[in-house]
């Protein structure tokens, strides 16, 4: 799992609870959305990540009910689920770099490329 | 008419093979002037026939024509077209531009042409066959490098071709290095690549078109001496497909070229928030979305982390939670393993220069350095130990395949070296080191390729004098000198 798909996968984002969820509210959580899934109801087919809106499975819902349910693991997710909403929607940080002049197309002309 | 009709056929056959023969460090060499000569005497025939009012002579000088100026006809007529059969056949037999090589010529000239013709299997799978000889010389690399581009794979193409550029001397066709460095420019001129380009060298082999690239690029990126309006024209024309290069020249003519700037220490910008703990989260988010992710932006997240876990609040809140859910590990440890993984990962999928500084050994990027340098160098030992280790058991590859191991291996150490820097290097030269030159004396001593292996020991003879290693520099300087 790459980093990208390991903060996505957030169980907390799955699931939609605060940090301060508990037990009997991640099982209760992870019930309705499976059922939601089970219903095929559009509400429950996408969440949102601070990386931007993913699928959710029921696959992912029950791996992360596991995951919630271990207290290791959970300590592990809570410093990250922080920020709710997408990062795009955040003013990004200043950055130095430039993208300098776009190329231009000399495989052509030199005929290094398909004819 | 029929012993006219063989006569001019042997002759015609004679002189091919008199072209096939050639293989010589200068030019005109014995079998070119051979082959002239009994063009010449066809030539005088077939000119008597057309006085006489024979067709047949026509068709007699058109082939001559072809035979005397094989590599001519070659990339005016059949290489645009994709006829890699006949392209092939013809600059088999070239004794002047090919002099030294026409074998790989050949093979180049093929190779070509099926990049042209949209890459058919039959003429790949042809390339491939004759670089998979023993006695293949350095312009098969080129050949290999086209075979590459025609599949789509860029990237294997840029390594294959660009390895040929570093032939110096007689051990590269002159052709092949600058059709290699034309095609190398061109490649970073459709990507953009400024930087890179106005980086190639004012080489002996470089043609109008690579040097009129090479002085847009200098105008764009700034790089010394900026060439001015009058200078850039005068490259122009001297390319014989110009029109198609006004777009390019009118874009660098109106460019305002500057001097660039010094390389300078970037300064990473913070990110401002009144929760520490929140803007690490939004730098990291931020790191981890962009497509093209950078240095600075990477500098700024580690030091946004570094904020975050200097925080007693943060630390003292994500201990106390810990203790309510009666963890056993320590949980600000568990958030750096996680957070110095993500960083890792994203510095080698962006293959971000990320240097060495004993300055900020500690904290976040320090960290990260460390062990991403660890990670290439565990990397690099297993490149190097499995063609040690073949090498030993004498597994031998066909010559291609082994330039293909090396460049791999090669390639891996020097982006190690480029992401992190001397330190690295000077521990990681040893198991390269130890690997190529195994390989390069195998070469050498055994398989008679010595072509290659010269070009192996050049190569580590140079990284060896980076690396100030006495015993390495001594045994390479003895090792390039055979091959001179």
């Amino acid at each position: 799992m790459n980093a990208v798909e390991r903060w996505a996968g957030n169980p907390f984002f799955v699931l939609e609870l605060a940090v301060t969820a508990s037990r009997a509210e991640v099982e209760r959580a992870g019930q309705k959305w499976l059922a939601m899934l089970e219903l095929g109801l559009a509400r429950a087919a996408i969440y949102t990540t601070p990386l931007g809106v993913r699928a959710r499975t029921p696959e992912l819902v029950r791996t992360a009910m596991a995951e919630l349910r271990d207290p290791e693991r959970r300590a592990g997710h809570e410093p990250w689920c922080l920020l709710q909403e997408p990062a795009s929607v955040i003013d990004p940080p200043e950055s130095t770099a430039s993208e300098g002049e776009p190329g231009f197309d000399a495989m052509g002309p030199l005929q290094w490329s398909r004819r | 008419m029929i012993v006219r009709a063989v006569v001019l056929t042997l002759g015609l056959g004679f002189a091919w093979l008199v072209g096939v023969a050639n293989r010589e460090e200068s030019r005109p060499g014995f079998f070119g002037l051979a082959q002239w000569l009994v063009l010449f005497g066809l030539a005088v025939l077939g000119g008597s026939m057309v006085l006489d009012g024979e067709l047949v002579g026509l068709a007699v000088l058109t082939v001559v024509a072809g035979l005397t100026f094989p590599w001519a006809v070659a990339r005016t007529w059949l290489i645009p077209r994709g006829h890699w059969r006949s392209a092939w056949f013809l600059v088999r037999s070239s004794a002047w531009t090919w002099h030294d090589d026409n074998r790989g010529g050949a093979l180049v000239a093929a190779a070509w042409a099926a990049v042209r013709a949209g890459g058919p299997p039959a003429a790949l799978a042809f390339v491939e066959r004759r670089c998979e000889r023993s006695d293949c010389g350095a312009a098969h690399l080129l050949a290999t490098g086209l075979v590459a581009a025609a599949r789509g794979d860029l990237e294997a193409a840029r390594r294959w071709i660009g390895s040929l550029c570093e032939f110096t001397g007689k051990a590269s066709p002159q052709m092949a290095r600058r059709l290699a460095l034309q095609w190398i420019a061109a490649d970073a001129a459709t990507r953009g690549a400024w930087s890179q380009l106005a980086q190639l060298d004012a080489d002996r082999d470089v043609d109008a078109a690579t040097a009129a690239l090479i002085a847009v690029a200098r105008r764009f990126v700034g790089a010394a001496p900026i060439p001015t309006d009058a200078e850039l024209e005068t490259a122009w024309r001297s390319v014989p497909q110009r029109a198609q290069f006004r777009a390019l020249l009118d874009r660098a003519l109106q460019h305002q070229a500057s001097p660039a700037a010094p390389n300078s220490v970037v300064r990473a910008t913070p990110v401002v928030d009144r929760d520490p703990h929140r803007a690490a989260l939004v730098a990291h988010a931020h790191l981890l979305s962009h497509p093209r992710p950078d240095r600075v932006e990477l500098v700024a997240v580690a030091q946004a982390w570094d904020r975050a876990l200097a925080d007693q609040a943060f630390t003292h809140r994500t201990q106390r939670r810990a203790l309510e859910l009666a963890t056993r590990g320590d949980p600000i440890e568990s958030l750096r393993a996680r957070l110095d993984a993500d960083l890792v990962e994203v510095a080698r999928t962006a293959r971000m220069v990320l240097g060495e500084d004993s300055a900020v050994a500690r904290g976040t990027l320090g960290r990260v350095r460390r062990t991403l340098g660890q990670r290439l160098l565990d990397e690099l030992e297993v490149v190097a130990d499995a063609l040690k280790t073949r090498v030993r058991t004498r597994r031998a590859l066909a010559i291609h395949e082994e330039w293909r191991e090396y460049l791999t291996l090669r390639g891996t150490y020097q982006s190690a070296v480029a992401m992190t820097g001397p330190v690295l290097q000077r521990l990681a030269f040893p198991c390269v080191n130890e690997s190529i030159c195994a390989l390069a004396v195998w070469l050498w001593n055994d398989r008679k390729n010595r072509v290659h292996a010269h070009q192996m020991f050049r190569w580590l003879l140079s990284e060896a004098e980076k690396c100030e290693d006495a015993e390495a520099i001594a045994l390479h300087r003895r090792n390039v000198e055979c091959g001179r």
